[in-house]
């Protein structure tokens, strides 16, 4: 079995992965519940303060932030800016690594480009959003209203607002949706979000298991059969 | 090391500790063999395996650079992942060339166990159209034996392994010794009949190395998910905690690891060989170990790599050449076709809830079957694997609540993908790239395939009629692809050393056994004469046995 693709990826989930398991398992926010620090970079600002970032300046970080929690806000369930996204984003761009959530990415060397790409495109793309709404609105995203921020947002989101001149807006929109799909669905807070209870077998002892004191055994159902 | 391991003479050496040299040591050494079994990797331990490791956990959440940067061509494996990537070889130390206009992509894994860690565990078994499909459209040869032949090993391996599965009365797809078969979901019940209804084929659950009830010591699976990244309770078939285990139980099986075979050594007076030399992983040292008889199983091309590397003036051009057909009819299944779309009247939400079934469905050959005749444009078939469940839909347009919510309620989704047969082709090949070496100084190869018009007319018949099929079905948004992909994707390589009855046209007997030299034998996929579609490891370690069980006997005639 093998192959790749978007497609040859998706059978191969039925196949040699669980659906969700494979991608989205997760116990608590990434950033806090990885004890050795997702980078030495970033030990220092891990314990105490806010997040420094290792990439973006503070504006664009901030606008990063913003623009995440638009895309996945908080509605019932915890939004992006909970979930540390634009950590997430910050960090993985900073260390060029190229990130997909819809389509798992075809050639290593498209890989390699996407990643060291990214950084760039990122920027040029928050540069295009200020852009634009000093065109428009005469002043920066941030400034914006939120419904002229929403506005602008949803011209690049959806097919029937889509405009001939932001063509270079909407796949900066595309790249910062699947680093905010993928940084908020691989958080804790993003698998509840979809009702995920944490850690489920059919056994709840597993014999041969070799973390029997894992918290998460607690969840475990009695077996079924 | 102690010199005694090294000083002893073996009974049969066996290379590589994989699904098939798992099973070698394990047959040879439990007939009361003495057996060294050298693997070129490091030993494998369940503290290792993070099948419940959530990807937060991991520094890249599971989006490492470092697979991209050593891995760069073990990455286009879905399975090589920032998990289990260190499993992988390491493409920088172990390079291999091809044509610029013939790619090829070589998936290996270099650890006890090699590829059975990580495998997708789907187990079919080959039948008489596959072995004398020759006879039945005139295309190259067929195999030494008959299904007949191989049938009682399928049993032996089967009834160990545990195989779970449903019985089909499927000409083309013979049933096996099955555990009870994992349950379809309802989008998967629902296009078995469809397809069974319309079009008379079979559509089957995966039948798959992974136990559905307790088995040889071993507990059933518990549904958690991602194989691939190992099973601390086993439920999984790999050589490691079955196989090797079991040789090395029997107190006659002395396992190396970290030991690189460089090549064969020829004793050319008896024209025998005396046993092997290999370099030390990590110390780089040469040692050598010398056994009576030489079992081969490094996988189809590292297998095969070695013979090339071990010319003696006897041998000029590779050991056990004289048919000058070393390396060549490499095969790898062709890919590249397949089908999904949504049932959209299925009201099912998908579940971030394990359990999770780790297995498919499987849709049985139906292309140039006795049934179904002759097809005008092509030769041979092709079997799919697929799934329906519902899943969430991460590709929802939108942004906002709106979103979050197309995510949650998700989409139905049904898939097929073809695995077509790859023609035995004399092109296709591999030799000794006398330019590249890997890192223990080892000549590397070069590997020269493509697929042909045959391939080509398989896909885009599969990618048409995969259609068809969720069309029947009932699905909608249906979207097809009818591509090759570049040979190497199906991780299915076999061929380059051909069994066959005669010396001049194979490189080795029914029995895996060199024609040229007596008490040297290749057991993995090399010894493949025709590919067939369904995925081979299964027909591979059936061979192994009953090639094991040849060795045993001719030990106990004396002959070797
Ligand atoms: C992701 C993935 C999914 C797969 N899914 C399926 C599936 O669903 N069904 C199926 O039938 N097949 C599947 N396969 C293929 C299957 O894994 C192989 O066919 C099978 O493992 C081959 O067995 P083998 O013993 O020949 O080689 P391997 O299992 O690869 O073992 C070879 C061993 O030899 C060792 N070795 C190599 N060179 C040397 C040397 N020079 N000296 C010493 N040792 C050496 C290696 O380290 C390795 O341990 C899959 C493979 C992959 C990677
Ligand atoms: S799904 Fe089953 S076989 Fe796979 S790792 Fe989990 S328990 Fe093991």
């Amino acid at each position: 079995m093998g192959g790749q693709g978007t497609e040859r990826r998706d059978i191969l989930r039925y196949i040699g992965m669980a659906a969700i398991a494979g991608t989205f398992p997760g116990f608590s926010k990434w950033v806090f519940a990885c004890p050795q620090g997702h980078s030495e970079t970033t030990t220092a600002s891990q314990s105490t303060g806010p997040y420094k970032p290792l990439f973006f300046s503070p504006q664009h970080y901030a606008m990063l932030e913003h623009i995440a929690e638009m895309i996945i806000p908080e509605d019932g369930t915890p939004g992006a800016k909970q979930a540390g996204v634009a950590e997430f984003i910050d960090f993985m761009v900073a260390n060029r690594v190229p990130v997909s959530a819809s389509h798992d990415i075809r050639s290593t060397e498209d890989a390699i480009e996407m990643g060291n790409g990214a950084q760039n495109r990122f920027i040029a793309g928050l540069d295009w959003m200020n852009a634009r709404c000093n065109s428009e609105f005469g002043r920066s995203f941030m400034d914006c209203t939120p419904d002229q921020q929403n506005g602008l947002l949803e011209e690049l989101a959806y097919k029937a607002k889509f405009k001939p001149t932001t063509e270079s807006g909407r796949a900066f929109f595309q790249l910062m949706r699947e680093y905010t799909v993928v940084g908020y669905y691989t958080t804790k807070i993003g698998l509840e979000s979809l009702g995920y209870p944490g850690l489920r077998t059919v056994w709840p002892k597993m014999p041969g298991c070799t973390h029997p004191d894992d918290p998460e055994h607690a969840n475990l159902r009695e077996p079924v059969s | 090391m102690t010199r005694d391991v090294l000083q002893q003479k073996y009974d049969a050496i066996v290379v590589g500790s994989g699904a098939t040299g798992g099973w070698a040591a394990k047959r040879l050494s439990e007939a009361g063999l003495k057996v060294a079994l050298l693997e070129a990797g490091r030993s494998v331990t369940p503290k290792e395996f993070t099948e419940h490791l959530p990807s937060f956990k991991l520094k890249y959440r599971n989006h490492s650079p470092e697979v991209l940067r050593t891995r760069p061509i073990q990455k286009q494996c879905y399975a090589c992942m920032e998990y289990n990537y260190e499993w992988f070889v390491n493409d920088l130390e172990n390079p291999y060339s091809t044509p610029p206009d013939r790619p090829f992509t070589w998936q290996r894994l270099r650890i006890l166990g090699g590829r059975s860690l990580v495998w997708g565990r789907q187990s079919y078994r080959l039948s008489d159209v596959d072995f004398k499909a020759a006879s039945r459209d005139g295309y190259d040869v067929d195999w030494p034996f008959a299904y007949a032949d191989l049938a009682p090993f399928y049993d032996i391996v089967e009834r160990y392994v545990g195989i779970s599965g449903a019985a089909e009365k499927d000409e083309m797809l013979p049933d096996g010794q099955f555990l009870p078969p994992m349950k379809m979901s309802c989008g998967e019940v629902r296009l078995r009949e469809a397809i069974k209804a319309k079009f008379g084929r079979t559509l089957t659950i995966g039948r798959t190395a992974i136990l559905t009830q307790p088995h040889n010591g071993r507990v059933p699976c518990h549904y958690c998910g991602p194989c691939e990244r190992g099973c601390m309770t086993f439920s999984y078939f790999s050589s490691p905690f079955t196989t090797v285990k079991d040789a090395l139980n029997t107190g006659n099986c002395t396992l190396i690891t970290d030991a690189v075979v460089s090549h064969v050594d020829m004793d050319t007076s008896t024209n025998k060989t005396k046993g092997v030399t290999f370099i030390n992983r990590t110390t780089k040292e040469t040692k050598q170990v010398r056994g009576k008889a030489v079992i081969l199983c490094a996988q189809a091309l590292e297998s095969t790599r070695i013979l090339l590397n071990s010319s003696t003036p006897e041998y000029p051009n590779g050991l056990a050449n004289s048919s000058g057909l070393l390396g060549h009819y490499l095969m790898d299944h062709v890919v590249g076709a397949d089908a999904s779309g949504t049932f959209v009247d299925m009201d099912e939400l998908p579940t971030a809830n394990p359990p999770h079934r780790p297995n498919g469905i499987y849709v049985v050959r139906y292309r140039n079957t006795p049934a179904t005749g002759k097809h005008p444009h092509f030769i041979r078939g092709y079997g799919f694997q697929g799934g329906a469940s519902p899943r969430f839909n991460t590709d929802a347009p939108g942004i906002g609540a709106e979103y979050k919510k197309a995510v949650k309620l998700g989409t139905y989704h049904v898939s097929l993908g073809a695995f077509g047969e790859s023609l035995a082709n004399f092109d296709n090949f591999c030799e000794i790239d006398p330019d590249l070496k890997d890192v223990w100084g080892i000549p590397a190869l070069r590997i020269s395939m493509a697929h042909g018009n045959n391939e080509a007319a398989l896909m885009r018949d599969a990618g048409v009629t995969a259609a068809e099929m969720l069309e029947a079905a009932g699905a909608k948004d249906i979207h097809v692809r009818t591509g090759v992909e570049m040979p190497g994707m199906a991780i299915h390589e076999v061929g380059t050393a051909r069994m066959g009855n005669n010396p001049k046209k194979s490189v080795l007997n029914a029995f895996c056994q060199s024609h040229d030299v007596h008490n040297l034998l290749v057991t993995d996929g090399s010894c493949f004469v025709s590919s067939a579609c369904q995925n081979p490891t299964l027909t591979m370690m059936a061979i192994t046995v009953r090639a094991c069980d040849h060795l045993v006997e001719r030990f106990r005639r004396n002959e070797v």
